[in-house]
C-alpha cells in the first residue's frame, strides 16, 4: 500500500493537475457536477483528488496508480457496484473517507485506505470573530428539517461579539429526475433564529464568499446532514487554506496514519488503513442486479437503500 | 472650491493592498486644499438599477472633477450611462482615472469606452515609472500619463526601534540574528518558488546559522496565465511544500510559513525584520504596496528591477536596495538565482542595517499620504486636454486579444513579440 502511494506522490501525476488535466472531456461529466458547483470544485494534490463519477472510462486511471476519492457515498456505492470487476484488473489504490468503507467489497479491501483530514492549529468555535453557516439548501444536503435544530446547536458556544454569516445556496435535488418544489429555505432560516435568537444574520452568495481573501478567526460551519453527495467538499478546502476553521475537520492527528500531506499552511491529509466495519456492499449489488434503472446514481431508491443499510452499521 | 465626485468602491477588494491603497489615495484627495469630495459607491454587487442611479446623481451633482479611484468594478458600466447625460452639456466635467496594474486585463473595455471618452477632459494617473511607461504606450500623442505612487499612511508605518525586540519574541529568534521577509500573495509570478529555494541554497553554502525567512500571506492558484501557466487549486501550494520540504532538517528549521496577518500587524513584523525579499515578476506589478510600506519602516530590500518594484530605489542610498535583473526570455520571465544568492549573502555578511532611520525617511518623503497629494495638486493645475483617442499600440494589441485567448505565447509556449514590446515597459533599459 504505502509504495503505492509514494510513488504516486513522487510522480504526481493527478487528474486536476493542469500538466494532465487538459484532455479531459468535461462534457461527459454527468449533468448533476454542474449543479453542485461550487463544493465540488477541483483542487490539485499528489494524490489525484478526483471524483470517480467523472470517471467515465478506467483508462483514465492509467497514469495515476492512487485516486483519493472525493464522492459521498451515493455515487460511490453507484461506482463500486457498476465497475465491481474493473477494480482488481486496473490495480488501482482508492483513498475514501472512512464513512464510505462499509460499502467497500470485502474481498478488494486490499485495494482500499482511508483519507482523513485533521486541522491541528484550528480556532475553537468560541474564540471565532465570524461564523459562516453554510449549505446548499436541499435535502439530499442538508438531510430532514427536523434534526437542523440539533446539528446548530454547538453554534450556541459562540460569543456574543461573533459576526454570523449565511451562505446558502439554493439548488435543485442533485439526483432528482422530476422537479419538486420546495420551502426548505424558509423552514431553514425558521430554525437557525430559533436556535441562534438575538443573533443579526447577514446573507452572502456565491461572488460574496470567494472573494473572501482570508479566512483567519472565521469558523466555517457545514450544516452537510452525512457524507452523502460528497465526502470532500471544495468549500472546506478553500476555507482552510486561506487560514479558517472548518466544523467537521478533526484537531487530531490520526494514530494510525501512514501517509502525512500537507494541503496548505493549516491542513493535512493522512492516509490510513481503513476501519474495520461491517460491509452492506452485497445488498446493494443484489438490488442493483434487480434494478431497471440504467444509472444508479439517480436511482432514488438505491439512495434510500445505501442510507437505510449505513444506518445498520453506524 | 472645486466640487471633486470620488468614485470607489464601498465593498472591501478581495485584494489586500487595494483596500489600503483606495482608503490612502482618498484620503490624499480629502487633504487636498479647496476642494469639495462627494463620496459615491461603485461596487460589484450593485444591480444594474443602483448604477442607473448612480449615474444620474452624479450627473444632478454637477462635479467639476469626476475621479474614478477604485480598479474593481471596470468603469465602463457607469460611463456608458453617465457620458450620455454629457451630450449636449456646454462644459462636461474632468474625468481622472487612477490606473492599477489590472489595465492590462481590461483592454476591451477600455476599447470600448474610447468613442465616448473623445473630447472629453481625461486625465491618467499611474502608480510608477515604469506604469508610466506601459500606459504612455497606449495613450495618444501627447497625451501623457500622470505619476502619483500609492500611498502609505505614515502614522501607521513608520520606523521604530523599540518594536524589534518583541517582534523577535514572536519570532524566537534574538538580535543578532539576520531575518529576511516576504509578505504578500504566495504566487508564481511572485516567484516564491525560487525565493525559497535560493535562501535555502545560500544558507547551506554559506553555513549560516543566523539567517531566517519569514514569508507572509496565503498561496493563490492564479499561475501565469499570460505565459500559458494555468494551475489548479492547491498545485502552487504542493510546489512550493515539496521544495520546502526536500531541505535538511536545519535549513528548514530556518524557513518560516507565517500565513496571513492582519494589516495592523504588518508594521510591527516589518519593525522586527531586517530585509524585505520581494522577487516578483508579476504582469500586474505597477506598484509594490508592500514595498513601500516596509520602506516607511526602514527596511532594506531585495527587489526585481521589475515594473513598479523598480521605483523603489533609494538614490542616495545604494545599499538599501538590491535590484535583480529581468529579462523577458523565450518562454518566461526570468530572474538570476545567482543574482538572488548573492543579495541574500551580501545583506547576511552585512547584518543590520544602520541606516534604517534614513531609508524609513526618505521613502515617506516620497510615498506619504502628503507626497501624494502633492502630486495630486500638480495633476490639478495642469490644463487638461480633450481626449481623441487611445494609440495605434493600443489597437494593435486589442486585435491580438480579439483574435486569441493567449496573444502572449505562441502555440510552441514562445513569448511573442506582442508581449515583448508591451512588457519592455517593465524591465531596465526600456
Amino acid at each position: 500500500m504505502y509504495q503505492v502511494i509514494k510513488s504516486q506522490y513522487d510522480t504526481g501525476t493527478a487528474l486536476t493537475h493542469t500538466g494532465y488535466g487538459h484532455d479531459i472531456r468535461r462534457d461527459l461529466w454527468p449533468k448533476f457536477h454542474w449543479d453542485l458547483y461550487p463544493i465540488v470544485n477541483d483542487y490539485y494534490h499528489e494524490l489525484n483528488p478526483y471524483y470517480v463519477y467523472n470517471l467515465y472510462s478506467f483508462d483514465m486511471l492509467e497514469t495515476s496508480k492512487a485516486i483519493t476519492v472525493r464522492d459521498g457515498f451515493l455515487q460511490f456505492a453507484a461506482f463500486l457496484v457498476t465497475n465491481l470487476q474493473k477494480i482488481p484488473e486496473a490495480d488501482q489504490h482508492f483513498l475514501i473517507h472512512p464513512a464510505l468503507t462499509p460499502i467497500v467489497p470485502p474481498h478488494l479491501r486490499k485495494y482500499f485506505s482511508a483519507w482523513k483530514i485533521s486541522q491541528p492549529k484550528k480556532l475553537p468555535l468560541k474564540d471565532a470573530k465570524k461564523v459562516i453557516i453554510f449549505g446548499l439548501v436541499g435535502e439530499t444536503y442538508l438531510g430532514e428539517i427536523e434534526g437542523m435544530a440539533a446539528k446548530l446547536s454547538p453554534l450556541k458556544e459562540a460569543s456574543p461579539e461573533t459576526l454570523f454569516e449565511l451562505y446558502l445556496p439554493i439548488r435543485k435535488e442533485p439526483f432528482l429526475t422530476n422537479h419538486r418544489e420546495s420551502v426548505m429555505h424558509y423552514q431553514l432560516l425558521d430554525v437557525i433564529k430559533d436556535v441562534l435568537p438575538g443573533r443579526k444574520f447577514k446573507f452572502i452568495n456565491n461572488e460574496d464568499f470567494f472573494e473572501i481573501g482570508h479566512f483567519g478567526s472565521t469558523y466555517f460551519f457545514d450544516l452537510a446532514d452525512d457524507l452523502s453527495i460528497v465526502a470532500d467538499n471544495y468549500l472546506h478546502f478553500h476555507v482552510a487554506s486561506r487560514g479558517g476553521a472548518v466544523n467537521l475537520f478533526s484537531t487530531e492527528v490520526p494514530k494510525d496514519s501512514y501517509f502525512d500531506l500537507a494541503l496548505s499552511f493549516n491542513h493535512q491529509l493522512h492516509v490510513c488503513p481503513l476501519p474495520t466495519v461491517g460491509s452492506i456492499f452485497m445488498e446493494l449489488l443484489l438490488y442493483s442486479k434487480r434494478s431497471s434503472v440504467k444509472d444508479l446514481t439517480l436511482d432514488n431508491i438505491f439512495h434510500t437503500l445505501v442510507r437505510e443499510q449505513l444506518k445498520k452499521h453506524p | 472650491m472645486q466640487k471633486v465626485a470620488c468614485v470607489f468602491s464601498f465593498k472591501m477588494s478581495s485584494w489586500v493592498s487595494c483596500q489600503k491603497i483606495v482608503f490612502n489615495l482618498h484620503r490624499a484627495w480629502s487633504l487636498t486644499p479647496d476642494l469639495e469630495l462627494l463620496d459615491y459607491n461603485y461596487s460589484s454587487n450593485q444591480s444594474p438599477a443602483d448604477i442607473y442611479k448612480l449615474a444620474h446623481d452624479l450627473f444632478t451633482a454637477k462635479p467639476e472633477v469626476i475621479v474614478i479611484m477604485d480598479h474593481k468594478p471596470h468603469p465602463m458600466a457607469l460611463l456608458h450611462i453617465l457620458l450620455p447625460l454629457y451630450l449636449n452639456e456646454p462644459k462636461p466635467p474632468r474625468f481622472i482615472f487612477h490606473i492599477f496594474g489590472d489595465f492590462s486585463l481590461y483592454y476591451q473595455e477600455w476599447n470600448a469606452l474610447s468613442g465616448m471618452l473623445k473630447n472629453l477632459k481625461i486625465d491618467f494617473i499611474v502608480a510608477s515609472e515604469r506604469q508610466k511607461l506601459l500606459i504612455d504606450k497606449m495613450l495618444m500623442a501627447p497625451l501623457k500619463s500622470f505619476i502619483c505612487p500609492f500611498p502609505v499612511d505614515e502614522k501607521e508605518f513608520f520606523y521604530a526601534t523599540q518594536n524589534r525586540i518583541s517582534q523577535r519574541k514572536v519570532w524566537g529568534i534574538s538580535d543578532g540574528d539576520i531575518a529576511f521577509i516576504f509578505t504578500g500573495r504566495l504566487t508564481l509570478q511572485k516567484r516564491i518558488h525560487t525565493l525559497v529555494s535560493t535562501f535555502a541554497s545560500t544558507v547551506k553554502e554559506l553555513g549560516c546559522e543566523n539567517a531566517h525567512l519569514f514569508i507572509y500571506g496565503n498561496t493563490d492558484d492564479i499561475g501565469d496565465p499570460f505565459m500559458g501557466k494555468w494551475e489548479t487549486t492547491g498545485e502552487y501550494f504542493r510546489k512550493i511544500h515539496r521544495i520546502y520540504h526536500s531541505q535538511d532538517d536545519e535549513v528548514r528549521k530556518k524557513i518560516h510559513f507565517m500565513g496571513n496577518v492582519p494589516n495592523e500587524e504588518l508594521a510591527q513584523v516589518y519593525q522586527g525584520a531586517d530585509v524585505l525579499v520581494n522577487l516578483s515578476v508579476h504582469n500586474d506589478e505597477d506598484y509594490g504596496m508592500s514595498v513601500a510600506e516596509a520602506q516607511a519602516c526602514g527596511l532594506p530590500s531585495i527587489l526585481t528591477d521589475w515594473g513598479g518594484l523598480a521605483g523603489f530605489r533609494i538614490p542616495k542610498l545604494d545599499t538599501a536596495t538590491i535590484f535583480i535583473p529581468v529579462k523577458i526570455g523565450n518562454t518566461s520571465k526570468v530572474i538570476s538565482k545567482s543574482k538572488v544568492k548573492e543579495a541574500f549573502a551580501a545583506f547576511i555578511e552585512a547584518g543590520a542595517s544602520e541606516q534604517r532611520k534614513s531609508i524609513s525617511d526618505s521613502s515617506l518623503k516620497k510615498f506619504s499620504i502628503e507626497a501624494a497629494q502633492e502630486q495630486l495638486k500638480l495633476v490639478l493645475k495642469h490644463p487638461p486636454k480633450p481626449f481623441d483617442d487611445f494609440s495605434v499600440f493600443f489597437r494593435k494589441v486589442c486585435s491580438k486579444h480579439k483574435l486569441t485567448k493567449t496573444p502572449y505565447i505562441t502555440r510552441t509556449q514562445h513569448v511573442t513579440n506582442i508581449y515583448r514590446e508591451i512588457y519592455s515597459a517593465y524591465v531596465s533599459g526600456n
